[in-house]
């Protein structure tokens, strides 16, 4: 039972990376209807940022935390601003094609300026490992899931308690309509993408310390993320939340008992079932069509 | 009259310079090839290669192969060796493209790397129709099975190293293993020779978990499923970072047993883990590994002097590829001059026994002889212990000749 429950610690702890990065997705497409691949590279390039400013500017890992966050959020306004604003009015596949094209460039950004070589940030608590009982989890895990606690909460008060949440969430719902109510589309749409990304750079710098960073390691994160995007309900916040926390665990579960090999398989497997069974997702409100 | 000497003086050593640049000049050019990945994942590797054979060969062109430079002495004519370099990306169909450029461009009759196992393979191909003699960078048995006689394999096949690995864990009261390797067929024949003679000699293969570790980022699950079966080790069959994230992932989730570690594992992996995290586990080592940690064992300073040199050069720390490579080119520059051609391939295949029975060379890996199959053959590697936050040596391990050739 140990076992059991270790591998559902394990679950959780990678899970919230995923619930960072599929919310970032979900409210991006929620609002501007569009599928941002660049969401893993980003997340890879908050990791980056944090590697830089720990290692190479000393600085302190909570301040790089808040600064890549900014960071990563003001990249996200550019990328609105300059490549899918611009592109609003063309054909859906065209905003497809560029989040693809961003993809690319990231990582070759990435490789420019950090080598191809495989880097790892030290941080005080690195090697940390609370112990409850047979039951271990690195210090680390621990602040990814508080992290993702926090940080999940305060986007939940933003969006119900804020008039500018209000105004995220109409825009969401109905755009037109939201347009027709007087809410400026383009700034609500500007301000899902800095949350977006932002929350890509949170996830980036919270797992940074646990993993290896090398310019390809946002693709696995991605694929799962997305998955759980679908899974949950395209352009649900509370349905990715749920997605990725199931998925997560079933990956963990998978790996665990049966083939860390196969985990994968299982994971988008059950997203196929899922959108056989259920085409709109979890908490889906309709069927989305591309 | 004060000022004759001055100008004696002058005049001779502008006399010696303009002779040395005329000799310089007149030293005609044996191109010889580089194929390795300078972009890509894996550029870091192919970079070290690259930079080691200019490094080699500047070395071999200031003082020659045994110290009796410049250049090489061929049939009585003196050569430089100049690189011509091509970049893979780590594309075996681009290594195929690289190796036909430089044959048909360049007419080189001998190509250091490329760099993997696929790449190896797919340059077996063409290299004899091509007549060219080249050093593939792999760890696989297969690749000197395939009886290519314009090959050269530096490094001995992995797999080998899997018996000596389990007996001395057998022998310290290792009884009971987990094993988690990667897909790359170097490490996964060598995590099966290890448990098949690990349990030939009566231990337990409790778990073995084949995974893409170019993929996986997350170990906690699958050392979960290991701690949960209470082995004594678990071999890490896997590149260096992967095995350092594996054993970080293992103690994360409350692994008290030891490691063995495979001779990827060096500075980079120290530092991830942690030595001090580590105490008793064991490591099968090269000298790369080895003599970085205990100078002192690196008696004649040709790794020391490398390193030293590379830096200054290059301004980075070369990855063991390099080093292997290295030698290499000072193998195949001496087997020109024992053949006495630069453009018989097969000739110069044949010599390179000699160039490493002479024992003239400065090997970083002291290799003593070429196979039939093309293996370089001699250096031993060594199993160590991690004590202290120290690497101890618990004994040298070598692989039979017989079994190899």
């Amino acid at each position: 039972m140990t076992e059991f429950f270790q591998y559902i610690l394990n679950g959780i702890s990678q899970g919230c990376i995923y619930i960072l990065l599929a919310s970032g997705l979900t409210l991006i497409f929620g609002i501007m209807n569009v599928p941002n691949f660049a969401q893993g590279h980003l997340y890879m390039v908050g990791a980056y940022f944090g590697f830089y400013m720990v290692m190479s500017l000393a600085m302190n890992y909570w301040l790089a935390l808040i600064l890549s966050t900014i960071a990563l959020g003001f990249i996200g306004l550019l990328l609105f601003r300059f490549v899918f604003y611009p592109m609003r009015d063309t054909p859906e596949v065209n905003l497809f094609v560029a989040a693809m094209a961003l993809l690319m460039i990231l990582e070759g950004a990435a490789l420019y300026f950090f080598g191809t070589e495989t880097k790892w940030f030290v941080v005080p608590f690195s090697r940390k490992v609370l112990t409850f009982g047979d039951l271990s989890l690195p210090v680390q895990r621990v602040i990814v899931i508080l992290g993702t606690l926090v940080v999940m909460t305060f986007l939940h008060l933003f969006i119900k308690k804020t008039s500018i949440g209000a105004t995220l969430e109409a825009t969401a719902q109905q755009r037109e309509g939201a347009m027709l109510c007087g809410i400026k589309v383009a700034r609500v749409s500007a301000l899902a993408f800095m949350i977006g990304t932002g929350l890509a750079g949170i996830a980036g710098v919270l797992i940074g310390p646990a993993v290896l960073l090398e310019p390809t390691m946002g693709m696995g994160p991605l694929l799962v993320a997305f998955s759980a995007v679908v899974f949950g309900g395209m352009g649900s916040i509370p349905g990715a939340i749920l997605g990725a926390f199931i998925l997560g665990l079933v990956e963990s579960l998978a790996s665990g008992y049966i083939s860390a090999t196969y985990s994968l398989t299982f994971v988008f497997g059950i997203m196929i079932i899922m959108l056989l069974f259920r085409p709109k997702g979890l908490l889906g409100k309709e069927t989305w069509r591309p | 009259m004060k000022n004759i000497p001055t100008f004696f003086i002058l005049t001779i050593l502008t006399l010696l310079t303009s002779t040395q640049i005329t000799a310089c000049r007149d030293l005609k050019t044996v191109k010889v090839g580089v194929i390795s990945p300078l972009s890509g994942s894996t550029a870091y590797f192919g970079l070290s290669v690259f930079h080691s054979v200019e490094l080699a060969v500047q070395n071999i062109n200031d003082k020659g192969t045994t110290g009796s430079g410049p250049g090489i002495l061929v049939n009585g004519k003196r050569y430089n060796l100049e690189v011509v370099s091509y970049d893979d990306g780590g594309s075996p169909a681009k290594s195929v493209a690289g190796m036909r450029r430089l044959v048909e461009m360049h007419r080189v009759p001998v190509i250091f790397g490329p760099f993997g196992t696929p790449a190896t393979w797919a340059c077996q191909e063409i290299n004899v129709g091509l007549g060219v003699l080249f050093s593939g960078m792999s760890a696989s048995d297969l690749s000197r099975k395939k009886g290519n006689p314009l090959y050269f394999q530096e490094r001995l096949p992995a797999i080998y190293w899997g018996d000596p690995m389990a007996e001395a864990c057998i022998e310290r009261g290792y009884k009971k293993a987990c094993i988690i390797a990667d897909v790359n067929e170097a490490y996964a024949s060598w995590a099966e020779r290890f448990k098949d003679k690990f349990e030939s000699l009566g231990g337990k293969v409790l778990g073995f978990e084949t995974i893409d570790s170019k993929s996986l980022t997350d170990y906690h699950s699958i050392m979960t499923s290991f701690k949960a079966k209470g082995p004594d080790i678990i071999f890490l069959s896997l590149y260096e970072e992967p095995q350092a994230l594996a054993a970080s992932h293992a103690l994360d989730v409350g692994y008290k047993g030891k490691f063995l570690l495979n001779s990827d594992w060096g500075k980079k992996s120290e530092k991830i883990v942690g030595l001090d995290r580590l105490e008793g586990s064991l490591v099968e080592a090269t000298q790369w590994m080895f003599y970085q940690a205990h100078p002192d064992h690196d008696k004649k300073g040709y790794l020391t002097e490398y390193l030293k040199q590379y830096q200054n050069t290059y301004g980075d720390v070369p990855a063991q590829p390099g080093a292997h490579i290295y030698g290499v080119v000072y193998m195949v520059a001496r087997a020109m001059e024992i053949a006495g051609s630069i453009t018989d391939s097969a000739a110069i295949r044949e010599a390179s026994s000699k160039a490493l029975q002479e024992g003239k060379l400065p090997l970083i890996f002291p290799n003593t002889d070429v196979l039939k199959n093309g293996l370089v053959y001699g250096a031993p590697d060594f199993l160590l212990e991690i004590k202290n936050g120290d690497y101890m040596l618990v004994q040298e391990l070598q692989v039979s000749r017989e079994l190899l050739e």
